[in-house]
């Protein structure tokens, strides 16, 4: 018996031993080329387990979380009343206590809550559902639902309550709602992609701060707008423009009535990305817009010379106007500004000298006070009635930091009631909004990818030479299943993407450790999804003019009746779920200044929000990609369209969603169609 | 009976195991606390102006316990002639330092084990080495002679690994350059003087461990001497002390921030007599220096209070000995690992453009502005490398000579001078630098423009004399670099 057990167990250990060797080589090799290094651990969790996206080992790893957002305080200070982005629910916290008193289910991706004077209704911005809830304070439910335009964001009420300001922050509006009627009045157009809005102490003025820069041609100088809306007319006043900034994320006026705030971004995109020394990359700061006649817009940097404030999100001023606190969410600190200090050097400065200083790393020592850390990615910021607390929403914490204004120390913070566990994904998201790995902390991904979609500004890379290859950023929503990356197709997945190349070009420091890749891959590949694209189909039921233009994109035929070649037909490189097809193509938009390679076809979800267009972000609107920059039939046959199938087309892009309502079939009549150009195989590698 | 072996057994190996744990606990308690610092012989300790840093013949390394009674020193390095420049690495596990086995050696840098107390050599060379640091990634950095080729003696600084492999040169400019430490962002801050054409200032510059990205971090005012050896603690303050420009030429404590060097200069020490010799940072509020009260006593190492200014005696220096350079036996961060991905040693050139030269920070006479340039000239070590005209909006583009030290000057339509030469600048195989002015101030980010230069292909240096905008277009192309 012993002998016989001794047989089996070295029958046992020699087929593991055959099996096992070239099982090794094979799980190395895997490993290797999917981390495109040759060190990672071979550990199949981190490719096989933490990048499930909705099954039942997805539901097992991931959980969700409440991400408080923006937040408002009760007139009395008494109750804090908390945006949770994630968590779709308003928080409703006892100041005093710390208690979470009710979490109110509201609607998808909530945004901003802002709260009527007495303090007993409250309204809260669904930038996922185009509305908004009204929530009786007092039984704490939703007692109406008022429609806004797209993407409703930021909120204020008119002084006298009559009316609220919602900004369409995916529709670049803003709409005026009558509170008595419960009904769009009116709807003002507003910059490129608003979010904040503030209204003036004497309510009548208010101020749209703009996230992205208005189109301008490809390599012009950028510039963003402020919209100045004449509250008591209801119209817009002016246009304020910010040169060379953007990702102007909130507004607020000071009491004192002289002047505004606004946070803000000074990027560099048009100088060619080869150092981060010198805030070579992106600086971060405020600028201060005089509210008087000819008031002037002034930018200042937060940053130091060896040391970036990134992402500032927030501003909120005392009630005496004398300090501001700024949210540099990306690199989790509050920075506390004197503006009294801010106003004496502007009052003493040129304009030339204003100009220099807009640029100067040093210049924050003159007005920064203190600079406080808070817990991960800082949000919204809201002070206390009396003035003597700052609350801050960090969002990757599921908590409120509590900071005394007098003594600028936290004085304690207020757990939601969030998950307690921190799972690989969320570790990934707070890497991904935190700007520490990169040189001197000068930005982080979400700089570039605000919500983790694209920032709409094309860089010059430097990637040969200095002039050369200018690159849209593009999007990150949803990209887990669509590799490779890059435009030029280059890394094969994500882990390349932000591997060691990424660090060496980008970033210009330490490269994430196996463990950190393994979290950033998770949350890029799981935890960005699509927004709704509420505009242009919110039910799946196209519209006229987007069944005409879903047939030009599936058409095979020109409007004379001439063949189409497959490879110049639309849905052959575009199919859907993910309208790419994972190929590298040449659509003939190489510019002299581009070396000559192919592309990796991009996809087309959501496309709506994403412009500027091609790989260089020349093409400000989706009709220029054929009007202007397609002469000659390369990029699709659109030579013989009619303005009119043009025009359809286009709708029928902007329509496209994301790529989870594309997944079963495409439609029995495009079906054949796709059947026809792809193999069997190739196929269902597309879905 | 088996029951009885089995308790035997099992108090046996957990008798095993308390003797093991108490074991490596001794081995702990015993270098936790202590501090290793260079003793120099009275005699042979001089600070002369001229040189900036010293290696002193003849001194040891002392691991010392301050909390214990005298007679707790131990001499590290009782094989060796001279031993100075104690550096830890950053498991404390091993020290850094320069040496000489005996006395006409050459100065090389050395390892030692700290458990073993073995040392071994790590650099091997004619000239002498010194001022060495630790870099992740198994590397170290160090200081070494250069030959005289005319312009004076040297010191360029080179990395390697510790195994001896990978030798690679990083600085290329005339000068003495010598390791200051390596900041928590994964630089290397190096004292650096120029020696050609003239001798200039004493100035702190910051470099990337694969020699890219050199640029001004700190320099005291003028006449002033920083020490070598600098400490940056985790909340970025950068202690070092300075010489100051008075006849009793005094050496103070200083401190500057990371995040603003050039304009954060702490002078701590300027009320109290007597001079600092090197500064070590014991706690939020104590700093372990090596101190002489007076001209007639030895240094010794004293505990400075930064609140009260106080100044404590930890160990004399005695009658015969200084005490220099304390390095506290701990772990520490380690810093950044800055890739070095971005050089590309088979490429023999390197790309510099600069957004427009009529942007400076130097006025002119009277405080007027300065003539606009036209034009810029690249200096070689002996030559112009060519004059080049620039664009429209004062932006240049060159493709230099990898390695090659030369400097910038700008030039009117006539050439005549309107700024005068750049500080040494070199560009690395493969590195792209960008600078946003001339003479610029060092805090000021570039305006977000796209710079006309970088339109076309950027200009090789060295050029002829003169070189046509026509000329220009005709280069390189079809070599994109």
């Amino acid at each position: 018996m012993k002998k016989k057990g001794l047989i089996y167990l070295f029958i046992a250990l020699a087929v593991i031993l055959l099996l096992g060797v070239p099982a090794h080589r094979m799980s190395r090799e895997h490993v290797n080329y999917i981390t495109a290094v040759e060190d990672h651990p071979l550990n199949c969790f981190s490719c096989h387990l933490y990048i499930q996206k909705d099954n039942f080992l997805a539901k097992l790893v991931n959980t969700t979380y409440l991400s408080p957002f923006n937040l408002a305080v009760s007139p009395d200070g008494g109750k804090l009343y908390i945006v949770a982005q994630e968590g779709d629910v308003l928080v409703v916290i006892d100041s005093q206590s710390d208690q979470v008193l009710d979490k109110i289910p509201v609607g998808k991706h909530p945004h901003s809550v802002v709260l009527n004077h007495a303090g007993n209704t409250a309204f809260v911005s669904n930038q996922w559902e185009d509305n908004i809830y009204e929530i009786d304070l007092n039984s704490l439910n939703v007692i109406d639902t008022l429609k806004t335009g797209s993407g409703p964001a930021g909120m204020v009420l008119s002084k006298d309550e009559k009316f609220l300001y919602v900004v369409n922050s995916f529709g670049n509006e803003v709409s005026v709602i009558e509170l008595d009627s419960k009904t769009e009045k009116k709807r003002l157009v507003a910059g490129n992609n608003p979010t904040g809005l503030a209204i003036s102490h004497s309510g009548d003025l208010i101020y749209v701060s703009s996230r992205r820069v208005l189109p301008r041609p490809a390599r012009a100088p950028v510039k963003t707008e402020m919209t100045v809306i004449d509250a008591t007319k209801q119209r817009v006043k002016e246009r304020k423009m910010f040169k060379h900034a953007y990702m102007m994320e909130n507004v607020e006026f000071a009491s004192t009535g002289d002047l505004a705030v606004a946070t803000l971004i000074r990027l560099k995109n048009l100088v060619p990305s080869i150092q981060v020394e010198q805030g070579w990359m992106m600086t971060h700061g405020f600028g201060i817009i005089e509210t008087g006649e000819d008031g002037r817009i002034i930018q200042l940097l937060t940053d130091e010379p060896n040391s970036y404030y990134s992402d500032p999100f927030d501003v909120v001023i005392t009630p005496d106007g004398e300090k501001a606190f700024i949210s540099s969410s990306g690199i989790d600190v509050i920075n506390v500004i004197d503006l009294n200090k801010v106003r004496k050097l502007i009052a003493e400065s040129t304009p030339e000298e204003l100009k220099t200083y807009s640029n100067h790393l040093g210049i924050s020592s003159r007005y920064v006070l203190k600079r406080i850390p808070t817990g991960a990615n800082p949000k919204g910021l809201v002070l206390s009635p009396d003035g003597k607390y700052l609350y801050v929403a960090e969002r990757l914490e599921d908590r409120i930091a509590v900071i005394n204004t007098k003594t600028l120390e936290t004085e304690k913070h207020i757990d939601l009631d969030g998950p307690s566990r921190i799972t690989m994904a969320r570790k990934g998201r707070r890497l991904f909004n935190n700007s520490g790995r990169t040189f001197q902390n000068q930005y982080g991904c979400y700089t570039c990818h605000p919500d983790a979609a694209e920032d709409g500004v094309a860089y010059n890379m430097a990637g040969v030479g200095m002039g050369r290859n200018v690159t849209n950023t593009q999007t990150l929503r949803d990209v887990g299943d669509i590799p490779p990356f890059k435009w030029n197709g280059h890394n094969q997945s994500v882990y390349k993407q932000d591997g060691m190349r990424f660090s060496t070009y980008l970033t210009r420091t330490e490269p994430y450790n196996y463990d950190e890749l393994d979290a950033l891959v998770s949350y890029i590949v799981t935890g960005i999804i699509n927004p709704p694209n509420l505009a242009y189909n919110p039910t799946g039921e196209l519209t006229e003019a987007q069944k005409r233009g879903e047939k030009v994109f599936f058409r095979t035929h020109t409007n004379c009746g001439k063949d189409i070649k497959p490879k110049d037909r639309c849905y052959v490189c575009h199919p859907p779920p993910d309208f790419t097809n994972k190929n590298f193509e040449n659509v003939g938009s190489l510019s002299e200044s581009d070396d000559s390679i192919p592309f990796d076809t991009p996809q087309l979800n959501n496309l709506s929000s994403s412009s500027p267009f091609l790989h260089d972000g020349r093409a400000k609107t989706l009709e220029e990609i054929w009007t202007t920059y397609d002469p000659g039939d390369r990029h699709g046959i659109t030579s013989d369209m009619t303005k009119d199938d043009l025009n359809d087309l286009v709708k029928f892009l902007r329509s496209i969603r994301d790529a989870r309502y594309y997944t079963k079939y495409y439609s029995e009549e495009y079906e054949e169609l796709l059947k026809e150009y792809y193999s069997n195989n190739e196929y269902r590698n597309l879905k | 009976m088996n029951n009885k072996k089995s308790i035997i057994l099992t108090f046996f190996f957990i008798a095993v195991i308390i003797i093991g744990i108490s074991l490596v606990s001794c081995t702990n308690q015993s270098s936790k606390g202590m501090i290793i610092v260079a003793r120099v012989p009275v005699d042979n300790f001089s600070f002369n102006e001229e040189n900036i840093c010293h290696n002193f013949p003849g001194a040891c390394l002392m691991a010392i316990n301050l909390a214990e009674s005298a007679g707790s020193e131990i001499n590290l390095t009782p094989d060796f002639y001279s031993a100075c420049f104690p550096q830890i690495s950053y498991d404390a596990k091993h020290l850094l330092f320069t040496g000489q086995k005996s006395k006409n050696d050459p100065w090389q840098v050395w390892e030692m084990d700290l458990k073993k107390k073995k040392s071994r050599k790590v650099t091997d060379f004619e000239e002498s080495c010194c001022t060495p640091d630790y870099l992740p990634g198994e590397r170290l950095v160090f200081s070494r002679e250069m030959p005289d080729t005319g312009t004076g003696p040297s010191r360029a600084l080179f990395t390697m690994n510790l195994d001896g492999s990978n030798l690679q040169q990083i600085t290329f400019h005339p000068h003495i350059n010598y390791v200051q430490t390596i900041l928590r962002d994964g630089r290397i801050l190096m004292l650096s003087k120029q020696i050609f054409p003239k001798k200039g200032e004493i100035k702190s510059l910051a470099i990337r461990p694969n020699g890219t990205k050199a640029e001004i971090f700190y320099k005291g005012i003028k006449g002033s001497i920083a020490g070598v050896r600098v400490r940056e603690t985790g909340k970025g303050l950068i202690y070092f002390t300075e010489q100051d420009t008075g006849k009793l030429k005094k050496r103070d404590i200083v401190s500057i921030h990371q995040n603003r060097p050039l304009h954060t200069k702490v002078n701590y020490t300027k009320d109290i007599a007597g001079s600092f010799y090197s500064v070590l940072p014991a706690s939020s509020k104590e700093l372990l220096v090596s101190f002489c009260p007076s001209g007639d006593q030895t240094i010794g190492l004293y505990t400075f209070n930064i609140d009260d200014k106080s100044v404590k005696e930890s160990l004399p220096g005695g009658s015969k000995y200084h005490f220099i350079d304390p390095v506290l036996v701990e772990p520490y961060e380690r810093p950044r690992n800055l890739p070095i991905m971005e050089l590309n040693l088979s490429y023999p050139t390197g790309l510099i453009m600069c957004q427009d030269i009529n942007l400076t920070a130097l006025t002119g006479n009277n405080g007027e502005s300065i003539p606009k340039a036209t034009k810029i000239e690249v200096l070689g070590m002996n030559k112009s490398l060519g004059i080049v005209p620039v664009e429209e909006d004062g932006s240049f583009f060159l493709k230099v000579i990898a390695d090659l030290p030369f400097r910038i000057r700008t030039l009117d339509e006539n050439n005549k001078v309107i700024v005068s030469s750049s500080d040494w600048i070199w560009i690395r195989p493969f590195e792209r630098r960008g600078c946003v002015g001339c003479h610029e101030d060092h805090e000021l980010a570039p305006e977000n423009i796209v710079p006309l230069a970088v339109n076309g292909w950027p200009v090789l240096i060295p050029v002829d004399t003169i070189n046509s905008l026509e000329k220009r277009k005709t280069f390189e192309l079809g070599d994109m670099h």
